[in-house]
């Protein structure tokens, strides 16, 4: 692709995905998916299973290369960074399944999500930062206390509930000071008031100023979380709509819903 | 007394890497014959004093650490340790067949001691010497849990997407501890070296390496103080066993039948060791 040096956005986009296409041997998964997000957008990506929706976001967060295309943060192409650059430059994901390591502490995880701690190689050894590190736990426990989550700070993360498990993981995302997030499925398996809070989580706390993507089954909780939703089938844009358009939309009812 | 200290350092040295970070190896036995070796030709042959012999054999097995880390790091998490059992591999021949270096299979005599001759009560002085570095290391491993750096490794042994979705360098980070880890098992080369007074290309084997691995284990993986309790398990079991009367030839093979036992035994049914256990599920 050669025309990276013409993009310039008008509009301040956070993240700008063009033209991404890739295929699983002959299996076509993604076809010129071609979309951007601008600050506070919230875009829900919806689309029967197998249609890609996962796989872009791998793309993205780059732990699958496409076959062609580009990833674009804040105007930037990233798609020669290994993924720990890409979560570096302000990106944030969470996993339909959880991928936190489960021996560690929320503790342990919140510090590693922040990441203005100090230094993390080999040399941080020889001066331990315990202090610092409770400082900085300290500064986030009205949001411990508004997940729910005040008291299993010292807790491995294994033996929290799912749902509990769930929080932590936007928890992280909350603190790492990410502007893009890429949530995989954050409604899956939670109860009706657990997804309420998380919407809420999403619109009242994250939103503001930053980019989200959110891949979910859910109609009802995404449509009240996002702004716009876009319909893929078979690695293809089909349509985008609006949350309130979801229901009168031919396309998507029939294959999402069922028949009238 | 002084080889279970020796060796604690040693096993310390394979729990940074494996049960703190996850990542296994295999050529524990190697950097203990690299720490030894470079100790003993340094101190016999060219005369150098402790200073320059420690600093040395630091120096080269942090080097050769970083260069087998970085080639171990290219590869998945399960053809990692075939990177380092080829390093333990090739040592083993160098060691064996570098003659005029490292005097083949006939081994180095005369090693001297770490302390100054004029030095009374050797043996107490050194056992000191070797304890206090296993107490400063354990201390030490407390310690690089509660670091930042500790918590990235943690993350490699369990969820290198974590350790990716957080920014972190998980190449860097499994390279740092590599050499952290060669370097501890150098140093525990040299005390064996200048203990025993005398190194043989067989105290180096990769059976050195898989025992570390079983005192590791058996003591509990990634547990504070399991390296100590699994190694002294480990070395006085056979030293128990001779109470009982055991013929001396039969001896050095059923030991190894043993340690074969006691490794299957403890990873059927208490694959995470001894402290495990206790120390870890009093939670909620």
């Amino acid at each position: 692709m050669d025309f990276q040096t013409k993009i310039q956005p008008e509009v301040a986009s956070l993240l700008e995905v063009s033209k991404i296409s890739k295929s699983f041997g002959s299996f076509p998964v993604l076809k010129d998916t071609t979309f951007k997000c601008a600050e506070s957008d919230v875009l829900g990506i919806i689309g029967p299973n197998g249609s890609g929706k996962t796989t872009l976001l791998n793309i993205i967060s780059g732990f699958i290369k496409a076959d062609s295309g580009e990833v674009l943060i804040q105007g930037k192409r990233i798609d020669s960074f290994p993924p720990y650059r890409r979560f570096r430059t302000g990106l944030f994901r969470t996993f339909q399944e959880n991928r936190l390591a489960g021996e560690l502490t929320l503790k342990d995880h919140l510090l590693l999500s922040l990441n203005t701690s100090p230094s993390e190689s080999v040399f941080s050894l020889i001066r331990p930062t315990k202090r610092q590190d409770n400082n900085r736990i300290e500064s986030i426990t009205p949001w411990l206390e508004y997940l729910d989550l005040t008291g299993y700070l010292k807790t491995p993360l294994k033996t929290l509930s799912y749902g509990q498990v769930k929080m932590s993981a936007l928890l992280c995302g909350m603190v790492s000071k990410a502007e893009i997030f890429l949530l995989d499925e954050p409604f899956s398996g939670l109860s009706a008031s657990l997804i309420e809070k998380t919407i809420s989580f999403i619109k009242d706390h994250i939103q503001k100023n930053k980019a989200i993507i959110i891949v979910e089954h859910n109609l009802h909780a995404l449509s009240l979380a996002a702004n716009r939703i876009l319909y893929m089938e078979r690695g293809e844009q089909i349509v985008e709509v609006l949350p309130c358009e979801i229901k009168d939309n031919q396309i998507i009812y029939k294959s999402l819903i069922g028949r009238r | 007394m002084v080889l279970i200290g020796v060796y604690t350092i040693l096993t310390i040295s394979v729990n940074l890497l494996t049960g703190i970070a996850g990542q296994i190896s295999l050529s524990q036995g190697a950097f203990l014959g690299v720490g030894a070796y470079v100790y003993a030709i340094l101190s016999t042959q060219y005369g150098f004093s402790l200073g320059v012999c420690l600093l040395s054999s630091v120096l080269i097995s942090g080097t050769l650490g970083l260069v087998i880390a970085f080639l171990a790091i290219r590869q998945s998490k399960n053809t990692f340790p075939l990177v380092t059992f080829g390093f333990q591999i090739i040592m083993m021949l160098l060691i064996n067949n570098l003659d005029s270096i490292t005097n083949g299979s006939k081994g180095i005599y005369g090693i001297p001691g770490i302390l100054p001759r004029s030095w009374n009560n050797q043996q107490l002085s050194f056992a000191f010497i070797v304890w206090l570095s296993v107490l400063v290391l354990l201390f030490f491993q407390v310690r690089v849990k509660q670091t930042q750096f500790g918590r990235i490794l943690m993350t490699l042994r369990e969820s290198e997407v974590e350790a990716a979705v957080t920014g972190k360098n998980t190449n860097h980070a499994k390279i740092s501890v590599f050499v952290v880890s060669s370097i501890i098992a150098s140093y525990s080369g040299i005390l064996y070296a200048a203990y025993i007074s005398y190194i043989d290309p067989t105290a180096f084997s990769f059976n050195e390496s898989i025992l570390a691995i079983t005192c590791m284990i058996i003591g509990g993986t990634g547990t504070n103080m399991g390296p100590l309790l699994g190694t002294a398990l480990i070395l006085v079991l056979p030293e128990t066993l001779r109470l009982f009367n055991i013929q001396e030839v039969g001896f050095a093979n059923l030991r190894q039948i043993i340690y074969g036992l006691l490794l299957i035994i403890f990873i059927r049914l208490k694959p995470r060791g001894i402290l495990n256990g206790f120390s870890n599920e009093d939670t909620t």
